[in-house]
């Protein structure tokens, strides 16, 4: 589908899964570039395929709103569609599909990203309008006050009749209270009818320059030219002043928190989260930390091996579905979920049990060598796997480079797995699954579904 | 009169496909994408297409069966999926644990599918001869008399009535199933005025009490055997390499004999508007009928058409019309499904429920307009570019072109489909689109969903 959209489960869960290139330590294919203006610009060469996608990341998103503007950032990613002073109205959209790109937006907790993807040789209208409109928007009102209503029907659609999805964005909400990772990417219902197009207005003037944009491109293309072609399109835009989001730090967790929601549904859920450490937020002597916390990760949740799957829905068969997942490539603290669905006529309590029974094991006693080792092969296959999408390199080149990781730190990434020990995965069970960190919400089912049926012929 | 025009509808559709007409032994050779294709029948009756692609070291294998759901008797609904499904969970020759752990130890991954026409089994795996070697014998032990153990068939029939749960939760799955339900089970009570497409692929409550391992070993016998499968293949492998492995996956399986014909769908005899009642804050609408089956004259016509129509975002008729001037939803697309029998043209969209009334009438506003005055020729001119112009991403990974591969094995269409239908979307004109809608729509005899709350009003 052709929309505008947030992906935040979906960067999560890949996030999981991110490495670079699985012999190398440093990925020759990929060309680095700095305009006079401050932009950077990243090229990973992949001929295999005449085609090349093109993405444009601004360091800007939800986490970056002050309260009662939430869904700010999302919300001036669809106004991004709909026309600048040079290309009015629709015209963004006619050129892009006049030219067969796909093409399409995502912001995150932490970023804002467009791309088209496209035949290699029009890459150029790709920059151009991706250069326009990083300066030249016009926003009008009347579809300002569209794009608004599309947005709530976005909010009601996506989270608002999803239990699954209003359990994970309470969790965000009631793990973090100060930080930016309280609010919902999509922002409040309340924020959006009351946002103004004014204050979405300043936010684009202030966080879209090219000083706070990467330019990302991979695919069947020579990266002199690449550069060139950046310079004459993206070089003439002026720098501005964009100053480094306020350092807000999490308050501490005195301890846990459980929230009940109770919601017209008729299945159980339960997810919880601890409050963990990314790559970012660590010092250079503890970044090993995030490397174990992913492996952990592996370990409870990564195929039907592993422990989650194997033991509470395989053997105890007291759940349908169970994962586990963490993101070290977040930019401020994040958590470490688990969430599980139970099987049918079982209770949470009942599921609740063996999982903590789980999760103890894993502060309590190292895991194997051969299970360890289980773990890392999968992580370095799917690191060969991915490269078959030139959309997912230039993802995780973005992602790296956006968040303030630097996009080199994905070349170091299996080294980094291959590094970590049991004692390791260990150490940072015990420190960080701990109750005193911990979030959760259950999914109570109560109100009626009502499926009365009135049929008319 | 309605059975004379079913007469006609049938002599227009029963069109040759130029079918592979192979026998074992013969080879023909294709183009796909980049990459070169061989097509042969192994000598146990199975086709196979390879694409050989060195450029990664990786594979792709996807073997497909004509056993989707469509194969399900009523009322032993989800025999089709839980068959699937048990191909994972071990055989005579290899233990679902065993299974799980050899796999996850070569990094490879396994996955499995089960829709209407189609039960898919895929893998992919890095090509090193070791790990290739290894996965490949694990794959011929999976094949070869899998177990589908009792106990092991219970807990994922509880599974599916979890997913069953969970789908009641939403209303677009609950819209969704309705509108199968209306297009294909003709009769409430009799169950020879059902066509197959009517069985949900997860079954019900009802036909999963039934169901016991007896009818899994059954289906298997039945279904899972080489003369009913298809291989595609992608990646770095020689065609000596790929032909061995097509030898020993069919003859892992019984030799059997491929699927009979599926009963011809019966046209919509009249309209019908179906309201359920749920506590949600949007309405999900779907408005369509049975229309086309794969392979039919019309489809380039009706491709066309509806990528005007619905098909393509931000540059279809719909998205104009009920998105971006009337900001009442997020999403709103068409399609013409391509499956063996006629599948459904079907309009959706989700709005806020107080807007479902005035979302239905735009619906039905926008495609009987469009179906009496077609389009333009300037919509006619803009969709001809985008289609020709996206061309080359439709085979941009080795995903791509392994399920280009497995449609042309399983649908048996010439190898150069794909450079057939871009020369048929060119020669396609107003009127073409305009005889094909009226042809194969009858806006009379729509059927509508819409599930929301406070429908009956």
């Amino acid at each position: 589908m052709k929309f505008p959209k947030y992906f935040s489960f979906f960067i999560l869960c890949i996030c999981v899964l991110s490495s670079q290139n699985l012999f190398a330590v440093n990925d020759k294919r990929i060309h680095e570039d700095m305009l006079s203006n401050g932009m950077k610009v990243l090229v990973k060469e992949d001929h295999r395929v005449p085609i090349v996608v093109s993405q444009v990341w601004y360091k800007v998103g939800s986490s970056y709103e002050p309260g009662g503007s939430t869904g700010m950032s999302h919300v001036l990613e669809h106004m991004m569609f709909k026309g600048t002073t040079e290309n009015p109205d629709d015209s963004f959209n006619q050129i892009i599909a006049r030219n067969g790109a796909e093409d399409n937006a995502f912001t995150s907790r932490d970023y804002t990203a467009y791309y088209q993807k496209l035949e290699a040789s029009r890459l150029e209208i790709s920059f151009q309008l991706e250069a326009d409109r990083m300066r030249n928007l016009v926003f009008s009102k009347n579809d300002f006050d569209k794009e608004v209503a599309v947005v709530q029907e976005e909010r009601r659609w996506r989270t608002d009749d999803k239990p699954q999805a209003r359990a994970y964005e309470q969790l965000f909400v009631s793990a973090f209270e100060n930080s930016g990772y309280h609010h919902p990417i999509i922002g409040w219902m309340d924020d959006l009818e009351n946002l103004t197009l004014e204050e979405t207005k300043v936010w684009y003037q202030k966080y879209y320059s090219p000083n706070n944009a990467t330019l990302v491109v991979v695919g069947d293309v020579d990266p002199k030219a690449v550069f060139k072609l950046a310079e004459k399109h993206f070089g003439p835009i002026k720098a501005d002043i964009v100053g480094p989001p306020k350092p807000i730090v999490e308050r501490h967790q005195f301890g846990s928190k459980k929230i009940k929601m109770h919601l017209p549904a008729k299945v159980p859920y339960l997810i919880f989260g601890y409050k963990v450490p990314s790559l970012l937020t660590l010092t250079d002597d503890s970044k090993w930390e995030a490397y174990a916390l992913e492996l952990l990760a592996h370990v409870l949740d990564g195929g039907d091996s592993t422990r989650l799957p194997y033991n509470l829905v395989k053997k105890q068969q007291l759940a349908a579905s169970v994962s586990s997942s963490y993101s070290s490539y977040a930019r401020l603290q994040t958590l470490f979920m688990v969430d599980v669905t139970p099987a049918q006529s079982k209770t949470i309590d009942e599921v609740y049990q063996s999982l903590k029974h789980e999760l103890n094991r894993v502060r309590t006693e190292t895991v194997t060598v051969d299970e360890l080792e289980r773990v890392k092969n999968q992580i370095i296959a799917a690191n060969v796997f991915e490269q078959d999408s030139i959309f997912y390199q230039a993802m995780k080149l973005g992602v790296a480079e956006t968040t303030g990781l630097g996009w080199q730190i994905n070349d170091h990434y299996i080294e980094n797995i291959r590094k970590i020990t049991p004692d390791q995965v260990l150490a940072v069970a015990r420190k960080y699954l701990i109750e005193e960190q911990m979030t959760e919400v259950q999914v109570i089912p109560s109100e009626k579904l009502n499926q009365t049926k009135n049929k008319t012929n | 009169m309605t059975k004379i025009l079913l007469l006609l509808l049938c002599v227009l559709l029963n069109f040759p496909v130029a079918a592979a007409n192979l026998l074992p032994g013969q080879e023909v050779t294709g183009k796909m994408g980049t990459l070169t294709v061989k097509r042969w029948i192994t000598p146990q009756g199975m086709p196979v297409l390879f694409a050989p692609s060195n450029e990664l070291p990786m594979v792709d294998i996807r073997l497909v069966f004509d056993a989707g759901a469509a194969r399900d008797q009523y009322r032993y609904a989800g025999v089709a999926k839980l068959t699937n499904t048990l191909m994972f969970e071990g055989s005579k020759h290899l233990s679902a644990d065993d299974l799980a752990i050899t796999f996850e130890n070569l990094g490879s991954q396994y996955g499995n599918g089960s829709y209407r026409d189609m039960a898919v089994l895929d893998f992919r795996t890095l090509s090193d001869a070791k790990v290739l070697n290894k996965t490949i014998e694990t794959i011929n032990y999976l094949l070869k008399e899998p177990l589908f153990d009792q106990k092991v068939l219970d807990r994922e029939i509880n599974k599916l009535k979890v997913a069953i749960e969970l789908g009641k939760q939403n209303p677009s799955t609950v819209a969704g199933k309705s509108f199968f339900k209306a297009l294909y089970d003709y009769s409430e009570k009799m169950d020879e005025n059902k066509h197959p497409y009517a069985n949900q692929p997860e079954g019900t409550m009802d036909s999963l009490d039934l169901i016991k391992r007896k009818h899994l070993l059954d289906f298997y016998q039945q279904y899972y055997v080489a003369q009913n499968a298809i291989l595609a293949i992608v990646g770095d492998m020689t065609i000596e390499q790929a032909k061995d492995v097509a030898n020993q996956f069919a003859s892992q399986l019984p030799q059997g004999k491929h699927a009979p014909q599926l009963p011809v769908v019966r046209k919509n005899m009249f309209a019908q508007s179906i309201k359920l009642e749920h506590n949600s804050t949007q309405s999900t609408i779907i408005v369509g009928q049975a229309a086309i089956k794969r392979g039919a004259p019309d489809y380039y016509a009706l491709y066309v058409g509806n990528h005007i129509l619905g098909g393509s975002g931000f540059s279809s008729r719909l998205v104009k019309d009920i998105r971006v001037k009337h900001g009442l939803t997020y999403s709103v697309h068409s399609n013409f499904a391509q499956m063996r029998e006629k599948g459904p043209f079907k309009i959706a969209l989700t709005t806020k429920n107080k807007s479902a009334q005035n979302a239905v009438k735009l619906v039905r506003e926008n495609l009987i307009n469009f179906m009496e005055q077609g389009p333009t020729e300037e919509e006619l001119k803009e969709a001809k570019l985008n289609i020709s112009g996206s061309f080359p991403l439709r085979t941009a990974s080795n995903q791509d072109i392994n399920e280009h591969l497995a449609v042309i094995g399983f649908y048996d269409l010439p190898l150069d489909y794909l450079q057939k239908f871009k020369r048929g979307i060119e020669y396609v004109n107003i009127e073409d689109i305009q005889y094909a809608f009226k042809r194969n729509i009858d806006v009379d005899k729509l059927i509508t969903v819409v599930v929301g709350k406070n429908t009956a009003e």
